[in-house]
């Protein structure tokens, strides 16, 4: 027995088990999506700043030349955290080739340097040591901790080994790092650490008002991965879509409470003829709402965390040791801040429908008449769909927009999830085309390099590809640089814009564009795989050699001085059938055009992207041809400079190895280069990248899914006495199944058409958000409009075929009774 | 003593072309402890004036005084609190709430109030309804006329000083639906209630104190019957 009305609330949700679930998932996907998103920020900027500690130290600004009077001064401001000096002594030489030099620095100013400890621990007075590992390998042969090291005429205890680092290695430079506060001479530098969460870049000018200008250093990277100096795109970029997913939570748990609502509208009018008062409506509905935010947020957030730690182990998986994303943190601010998004997110959802239910008349509860007439039904012909789907296509139309309200609820459903599903994937391939360029360089194994760019000999090539591990060996070839005249309207206007790629010419009588050209020589494997990036035309050795035939690829990277953004994409706009003037300009030399012997070549293809690295100029027209043209071309003989070298599989790494090894042994000009980690870690890299956003996109399209599966239901199994009437007056099943089928599908349609245009306008929001950073032309995001076009129609089609084995049990007369 | 004063209601339907004159400035007076039946053809205006009486709806025109106060100057929140107290309403298609089981829809109008359900009522209306054995149940549970004696269950709980019921043996059988009459005819009775009915059973009109006749929303008869 209750005893109190609002516990009407926990009866509704126990006994409408399946609508409860629904809403709870739509919560739970949000709130995890929310999370997981904040986590994975978090976590990537931990391991940045990590990184960057690290890397510069954990310092914020660093005063150089300081002296006893501003170390006090400094030492005494509040905003201060940490600071302390440290030294740089004297070099000494050692011998004729290693040098040497004290550190000595401050207890705090030791530990907001960049030093790692490999074993033991900093040195506390100025009669410890800690110094590198190669250094000190090279003045005394295993020596270990707490060895006693004489050195410029004093003696130390040795308690650190510190990790060896390029810098020094390079310089032969060995330091001696000490503890030492004492300010011996003029190069000793303050460094200062800040709290970066207080009023950071109002304190950080403060403190750089206090000494001159010249002598402040600043940790810039730091301070940039600790969040401030952000660059406003990415602060956009990121605003928006947490703005995505904040507006689709809000539109789930919206719709789920709306239908709720509406699927109770008798009972509620019950309530309201029995004396129940419209602030008493709205309690028993915001009561559901906190019962359902409370079971939903934490098992969100526990999601949430859950999809953080599959990134990772996701992550490790496929990076294995080389590479780590992010190592998750769990941060306190994320957990609040998906609290608060979801408790709101679920409140304001929650009001509208909430406000709905109390405005509800009492007289719905008792006569039937009244909702009739309150639906304003408006007279529709479909010819069209009359005609492809016949009589029950027919009334499938009519019925979809019979009710303005309902209709406007389902069709918006459907918008924001196919909006979101564009708007993120289309995200997703942007920021793929700028970050993650794949090429077949990233699927070498191998290279070998000659020095000076010399001729490597034929029997050696031939050498090298006999082996049998190896799949491809591709030459590499000298590029060569021309002068070229083109058509004028074959200039774009973005490069115009950029200036200085394009100047005027008249040639033969016409007034043509003059620009910079590069040509690369491919052999015949490297054409083979080249036809993997064909945008048109067709690459055929012969017909290349026959019509003095170039491909081009079409798409380049310029950077623009005056927007400081770079441009990705194509320089001209050559097409198949095109002719370009060439004259050699070798040494950049000011030959006018025409005076030296032109060329003329015709285009026979033209490539996406760069089937390798380009070898050639990024700001010039990118060529490629075969041997026998580049010959003609440069009237030069055309010989390899490098090989780049595919095997069959990465386990026959050090058999490859030993073999080329052993054939260009007596070469003294070439050398090989394995590539294959680096390759690796590049490749890893894009995937995880690729794993990450994709895992995002399915979220973002399951949320979807239920929010149309929530609305399309209901708005069947509302109208089971509707489809009852329809088969007392001889409607068959199977006639009814096609006209509720069609509606599922007629919604998608629609749902389909606004949600494009939406989401395409969204994308576009985000590409002007990302050009902040790179510079490109939008394109339309025709691919994901279509995946979620028929996804949507698919998922309208699913959702309708659960509700009709529903209605395929009722009993007729049942149904027809039914009241609620 | 009057309970119920009723001073030319009008209730206009829909506008223009659709206009619908449902009530055409009614006048009545009804006595309390009175039972009252309302009667005339599908149409006539019975339920409308059932439901604006009963404070549901509200007139185009004219005043539904109960106790010497206008309803309808009530705000809809006062107008809700006056419907849980002072009505009692019994429906053709019992409209109990499908999660709550027996006990619990009867006692809505007491817990609406977050008044404590006086338990010795309570028990005492089930018995009267004879539904003892099944006040756990769920409505779904229950044949049509033990859902129409939950929703009379319902309508006495708060002892109303009005019940209003609009044909509520609509959907009953001959002999459920004498049986609700009769026990709508015993409260009324024993708790002095004010009793008004719709129906279209002479029979049941008959049964009456007073016999009220609407047709196209006028009263066109209006008689008192002498009951034994």
């Amino acid at each position: 027995m209750i005893n109190n009305y609002k516990q009407i609330t926990g009866k509704y949700l126990r006994s409408n088990k399946k609508r409860t679930i629904f809403t709870l998932i739509g919560i739970i996907l949000s709130v995890a999506l929310i999370s997981s998103i904040g986590f994975f920020i978090k976590s990537m900027q931990q391991t940045q700043i990590q990184d960057m500690k690290n890397t510069y130290g954990s310092w914020h600004i660093m005063y150089e030349k300081v002296d006893d009077t501003f170390i006090t001064k400094i030492k005494s401001n509040p905003v201060v955290v940490r600071s302390g000096t440290y030294t740089i002594g004297n070099e000494v030489n050692l011998d004729d080739h290693l040098k040497v030099r004290e550190v000595f620095g401050s207890d705090d100013g030791l530990k907001l340097v960049p030093y790692k400890m490999k074993e033991g621990r900093l040195p506390e007075t100025n009669k410890e040591v800690a110094m590198e590992k190669w250094f000190l390998d090279k003045i005394k042969k295993n020596g270990k901790l707490g060895d006693h090291i004489k050195l410029i005429d004093k003696e130390y205890t040795l308690v650190g080994i510190l990790n060896d680092t390029y810098n020094n290695q390079n310089d032969n430079m060995g330091e001696l790092v000490t503890n030492d506060s004492n300010i011996s001479n003029k190069n000793t530098n303050l460094v200062v650490e800040l709290n970066p969460n207080k009023n950071f870049n109002k304190n950080m000018n403060e403190l750089k008002k206090l000494w001159n200008e010249e002598s402040i250093v600043e940790n810039q990277y730091l301070i940039m991965a600790q969040g401030e100096n952000m660059p406003e795109g990415m602060i956009s970029v990121l605003i928006v879509i947490i703005g995505i997913v904040v507006i689709s939570t809000i539109a789930v748990i919206y719709n789920a409470f709306q239908i709720s609502v509406v699927e109770r509208v008798k009972q509620f009018g019950l309530l309201r003829a029995v004396g129940t008062t419209p602030k008493q409506i709205r309690k028993i509905i915001l009561r559901e709402a906190t019962f359902l935010a409370f079971i939903g947020i934490p098992i969100g957030i526990c999601f949430g965390i859950v999809a953080l730690y599959g990134i990772d182990v996701t992550f490790r998986w496929i990076g294995g040791e080389n590479i780590v994303f992010a190592s998750p943190a769990i941060s306190t601010d994320v957990v609040f801040l998906s609290i608060v998004i979801g408790l709101i997110s679920i409140y304001i959802s929650a009001l509208l429908p909430a406000i709905f239910a109390g405005k509800i008349s009492p007289l719905v509860a008792i006569s039937t008449r009244n909702s009739i007439t309150k639906e304003k039904i408006k007279k529709r012909k479909s010819y069209m769909i009359g005609k492809i789907f016949g009589f029950e296509g027919d009334l499938a139309s009519k019925n979809i927009k019979r009710n303005r309200k309902r209709y406007w609820i389902t069709v918006f459903s459907i918008v924001i999830s196919v909006t979101l599903f564009i708007s993120f994937k289309s995200f997703m391939d942007m920021s793929l085309n700028i970050y993650g360029e794949t090429n077949e360089s990233k699927n070498i194994h191998f290279a070998v390099e000659s020095k000076d760019n010399i001729s490597i000999e034929e029997p050696i090539i031939d050498h090298i590809k006999d082996i049998s591990y190896i799949n491809n060996c591709y030459e590499v070839f000298q590029p060569y640089y021309f002068d070229a005249v083109v058509n004028k309207n074959r200039e774009i206007k973005d490069i115009k814009e950029i200036g200085s790629v394009y100047k005027d010419i008249s040639y033969e009588n016409q007034n043509k564009t003059l620009m910079d050209s590069s040509l690369v020589t491919y052999d015949e494997a490297s054409l083979e795989i080249a036809k993997k990036y064909l945008k048109e035309g067709s690459i055929n050795i012969e017909r290349l050699n026959r019509e003095n035939g170039v491909i081009i690829i079409g798409n380049n990277r310029l950077y623009n001085e005056k927007t400081q953004r770079t441009y990705v994409g194509p320089i001209t706009d050559l097409k198949v059938g095109d002719e370009i003037f060439l004259q050699s300009n070798e040494n950049n030399e000011k030959f006018e055009f025409g005076q030296k012997k032109v060329y003329k070549v015709k285009v026979l293809a033209v490539l996406k992207s760069n089937p390798f690295y380009f070898r050639g100029g990024e700001n010039k027209i990118k060529m490629i041809t075969t041997k026998e043209i580049a010959q003609r071309l440069t009237d030069k003989s055309i010989d390899s400079i490098g090989l780049n070298i595919k095997i069959k599989d990465v386990k026959f790494e050090n058999v490859v190895k030993k073999e080329i090894e052993n054939i260009i042994n007596d070469s003294n000009d070439l050398k090989l280069i394995n590539i294959i980690d680096e390759n690796r870690i590049a490749k890893s890299a894009i995937l995880m990248a690729k794993i990450l956003l994709y895992g995002f996109v399915v979220v973002v399209a399951l949320i979807g899914s239920v929010n149309i599966i929530n609305t399309l239901t209901t708005n069947i199994i509302l109208r089971r006495k509707e489809f009852a009437a329809l088969k007392s007056i001889g409607l068959t099943q199977k006639g009814l199944k096609k006209m509720i089928i069609l509606e599922g599908i007629l919604y998608g349609i629609v749902g389909s058409f606004y949600g494009s245009v939406a989401g395409s306008g969204l994308s576009y929001v985000l590409f002007k958000g990302i050009s902040d950073i790179r510079e490109q032309s939008y394109k339309l995001p025709l691919d994901a409009i279509v995946i979620a076009s028929i996804g949507a129609m698919f998922i309208g089609y699913i959702s309708v075929l659960m509700p009709i084995r529903r209605i395929k049990k009722d009993n007729l007369i049942d149904a027809l009774r039914e009241e609620f | 003593m009057e309970i119920l004063k009723v001073q030319g209601l009008k209730k206009v339907y829909g506008k223009g072309a659709n206009k619908v004159e449902a009530l055409k400035r009614l006048d009545i007076s009804i006595n309390k402890g009175e039972f009252v039946t309302i009667v005339g053809a599908s149409g006539s205006g019975k339920s409308t004036l059932l439901h604006l009486l009963g404070g549901l709806d509200r007139p185009t025109e004219g005043k539904v005084m109960i106790d010497g106060e206008d309803i309808y100057e009530y705000r809809e929140e006062k107008l809700a609190i006056f419907r849980r107290r002072k009505i009692g309403f019994i429906f053709q298609f019992f409209n109990l709430l499908p999660v709550l089981d027996v006990e619990e829809n009867i006692s809505l109008p007491a817990l609406l109030d977050h008044d404590q359900v006086d338990k010795e009522y309570l028990s005492d209306i089930i018995r009267l309804l004879g539904l003892e054995d099944r006040k756990n149940h769920l409505p779904s549970e229950l044949s049509g006329g033990q859902q129409q004696r939950v929703s009379i269950g319902r309508a006495l709980l708060n002892k109303p000083a009005i019940v209003l019921a609009d044909e509520p043996t609509g959907n009953l059988d001959s002999k459920n639906s004498k049986e609700v009459i009769e026990l709508l005819k015993f409260s009324a009775k024993k708790y002095n209630q004010t009793l008004i009915l719709i129906t279209h059973d002479m029979n049941i009109a008959s049964l009456a104190d007073r016999i009220i006749t609407l047709v196209d929303g006028c009263i066109v008869s209006d008689k008192y019957l002498k009951q034994s």
